[in-house]
């Protein structure tokens, strides 16, 4: 999963727990909700597992242009 | 005058002693402090260089200086020595430092003023930073303390990441060209990186210098990419920390303002997840209240009829019994009227019954002499005759 893809899925979470938290909510209508969520709970926590960074450095050199 | 002496011409003795000089002298260092400062038609810079005991004129363009000066400022100037044409000897500058902590504080206030004048500082300006980044760019030194600690904390926090490293002189003279430059590569890559992070460890108010540059503040201000300046340490501000989106105090705080903790994150999700069952719970906690509202509600309904038929029933019952002892009662007189007329009792008391084939005599005239008659007793009978039927 792309990080940003990780931020989008939390925002969804997020959204999906405040729902939740609202108050007026019917059952029918929470099933699929709670489902999802806790699919993007379990999705995003298995993306944590994730150690290693990529780092690449940049293989242009920025002082050609010294004499501008 | 000796007819051996080389004669010149006037333009071609300025060419050899520049072409001297420039063998002698190709680039040298001098320190000195400014005075008579001035710019030009906005292209040409002079100002004079001086101590106690000498003075001498500078030369250079607008474009090569890149710190504010002004009178009395110390600085040290790269430059090469040179012989105009109207036969007056200058020094053409290819780059100015400032030398001591008064000039570099000098040229700050003033760049900081202009700057701040044109609302490059302004709060409304500033970006945020993506929560979670994909990407990021950093600008900076891959030998530089402060991007060691940047890559280990960011790494420490949050993983898969793609991290591209624009490697460039964070100190002296060509730092902030370099330094503008990466900033500006990054803007013009497709995709963008998420976030560009601007580092440099700790250092003097001289070494921190190209981060206090008009050339890498604009740039800065030009990022269409937000940016986290993270320079020196918690004490130093920088005008290109002033101008960041987002500006961090040293590199290991630009890490944690960059990528969030996997460690807080994991309990939020964990919270998260707590939060959804409780809801849910609380959700079915609610449902199964109102259902047995409804069933009770519905057992009222049906406790009314069957309550009735209850009643009913047992009443029913109860008529039933009534009816039977009265039944009863009357089957017992029926017998008794029933033995009354029994024609055995009435025998027993004395009385025959005569029957002529079968059929009761009631009259002598439903017989005639010599038919058969049978007397019927009470314990048994006469077969007799009919003698006189008169």
């Amino acid at each position: 999963m792309p990080v940003n893809d990780f931020g989008k899925e939390l925002k969804e979470l997020e959204q999906i727990v405040e729902w939740f938290e609202g108050g007026d909510a019917d059952l029918d209508a929470a099933l699929p909700k709670f489902e999802r969520g806790m699919e993007l709970a379990t999705k995003l926590k298995q993306h944590l597992d994730q150690i290693e960074n990529k780092v690449e450095v940049i293989k242009k050199k920025f002082d050609v242009e010294q004499n501008e | 005058m000796q007819g051996s002496d080389p004669v010149l011409q006037v333009s071609e003795f300025i060419e050899l002693i520049n072409q001297t000089l420039e063998f002698a002298y190709p680039q040298v260092g001098i320190e000195g402090e400014i005075s008579n400062f001035k710019i030009a038609q906005n292209k040409w810079v002079h100002f004079d260089l001086k101590d106690a005991e000498a003075t001498i004129n500078c030369f250079m363009t607008v474009y090569q200086l890149q710190t504010e000066l002004e009178d009395g400022m110390k600085v040290r100037v790269s430059a090469s020595p040179k012989l105009t044409k109207w036969g007056r000897f200058s020094v053409t500058v290819k780059s100015v430092e400032l030398v001591g902590e008064g000039a570099l504080q000098r040229a700050f206030e003033i760049l900081k003023g202009k700057l701040s004048k044109e609302g490059l500082f302004d709060p409304a300006r500033k970006r945020s930073i993506p929560t979670i980044p994909a990407t990021i760019g950093v600008v900076s030194s891959s030998g530089a303390a402060g991007y060691k600690d940047f890559i280990e904390i960011v790494a420490q926090r949050w993983g898969g990441l793609n991290i591209q490293l624009a490697n460039v002189q964070v100190q002296g003279a060509p730092a902030p060209l370099q330094i503008a430059h990466a900033i500006e590569y990054f803007n013009q890559q497709t995709p963008l990186v998420d976030v560009l992070v601007i580092i440099r460890g700790g250092g003097s108010l001289e070494d921190l210098q190209a981060f206090n540059t008009e050339r890498v503040v604009r740039a800065i201000a030009a990022s269409r990419i937000p940016t986290v300046v993270g320079v020196g340490h918690e004490v130093d501000v920088t005008l290109a920390d002033m101008v960041a989106d987002e500006r961090a105090a040293t590199p290991t705080d630009a890490a944690r303002r960059v990528v969030p903790d996997r460690r807080e994150v994991l309990t939020g999700l964990e919270h998260s997840q707590a939060r959804m069952v409780g809801g849910i719970s609380s959700m079915l906690q609610r449902q199964r209240l109102s259902l047995n509202q409804g069933l009770n509600r519905l057992e009222q309904f049906i406790q009314v009829p069957k309550q009735k038929i209850l009643q009913l029933s047992g009443q029913l019952l109860q008529n039933i019994e009534v009816m039977q002892e009265r039944n009863n009662s009357q089957l017992v007189s029926y017998v008794r009227v029933l033995m009354n007329v029994d024609p055995r009792r009435i025998l027993a008391r004395g009385y025959a019954i005569a029957r002529k084939n079968g059929q009761v005599i009631r009259s002598k005239a439903d017989v005639k002499i010599g038919d058969s008659l049978v007397i019927q007793l009470a314990k048994d009978s006469i077969n007799s005759e009919v003698i006189d039927a008169g």
